[in-house]
């Protein structure tokens, strides 16, 4: 019996590394945070896992901003040009 | 009225955002074809409706909401936001490829490795960029839209789960899936190197 309650209240990684992703948009619960804080307290791997995501996460979300400054896709020269000439037609 | 208007310069749209905006279409379809064609249709659809700007937007912000809706309408028409439930229930063993079916320990071979400390110092903007776009076409096309409105777009969960109408549980389960492959993805194609 007690080795079935502590089974459902600790986490495994894949729960724990779902929980994480929770956690990072705030939307977590008071009970969940215990279980993740609990789980990465003894969970080396899960806690890399964290820390790694959220550099990615930061290093994406500034990727919006750095498609405007260097597009990695471009028009080329005539279709520029072509698109230019069908915004000004239709705007007359 | 006129201020209004002014504050757009269609004379400007290509120079200024044509390759921005493909690029941003790219990201999201993975087809030149597809992506050009989206981009077209956005700037028609701008000049149509441009007296329904408000200056209080930018024209930037603007265009890339014009942009997205299309996005929206083309991922619907390919169903790739059909049937997510299902297809999430199909393919439930994802997780036995990351974790240990019977404890849901990360698989020796699966968990994270160590990154070289200078790892997000080092790392070169466009060739970062190169890669999560790399990655992002790797991954099975029913995580993509999501994926990228939280990631790239930076929406929050409930404005995604509104416009892309997946429920909430589901919301977490692709979050989830998504970061797994993205983090294994860039380990292997970057920062190991």
């Amino acid at each position: 019996m007690k080795v079935y309650l502590f089974k459902r209240v600790v986490l495994n990684c894949s729960q724990a590394t779902l929980l994480s992703a929770k956690k990072e948009e705030g939307v977590i619960s008071m009970r969940e945070r215990m279980q993740l804080w609990w789980h990465l307290l003894y969970c080396a791997v899960c806690r890399r896992f964290v820390k790694q995501m959220q550099i990615l996460s930061g290093k994406m979300g500034e990727m919006n901003a750095s498609l405007q400054e260097h597009p990695p896709h471009t028009f080329s020269t005539e279709q520029k040009a072509e698109m230019q000439k069908r915004i000004n037609i239709s705007e007359g | 009225m006129t201020d209004d208007k002014a504050m757009l310069d269609p004379s400007q749209w290509i120079a200024r955002y044509g390759d921005y905006l493909l690029s941003l279409a790219m990201l999201k379809v993975n087809n030149r074809e597809t992506a050009e064609d989206l981009v077209q249709d956005t700037f028609t659809a701008a000049i149509k409706a441009k007296d329904s700007f408000r200056y209080n937007s930018s024209e930037r912000t603007w265009l890339i909401s014009i942009l997205k809706n299309k996005i929206i309408d083309y991922y619907r028409k390919k169903d790739v936001l059909r049937n997510v439930s299902g297809y999430l229930a199909d393919t439930n063993d994802f997780n036995t490829h990351f974790f240990d079916d019977k404890n849901g320990h990360w698989l020796a071979a699966e968990a994270p490795l160590a990154w070289s400390e200078q790892a997000d110092t080092m790392l070169n903007r466009e060739e970062f960029d190169r890669i999560v776009q790399y990655c992002i076409s790797k991954m099975p096309s029913k995580l993509i839209p999501v994926f990228i409105a939280k990631f790239i777009d930076n929406e929050d969960a409930e404005t995604i789960c509104k416009e892309l109408n997946v429920s909430s549980s589901n919301y977490w389960v692709i979050i989830h899936r998504a970061k797994v492959l993205m983090r294994k993805c860039l380990e292997k194609n970057w920062f190991l190197k």
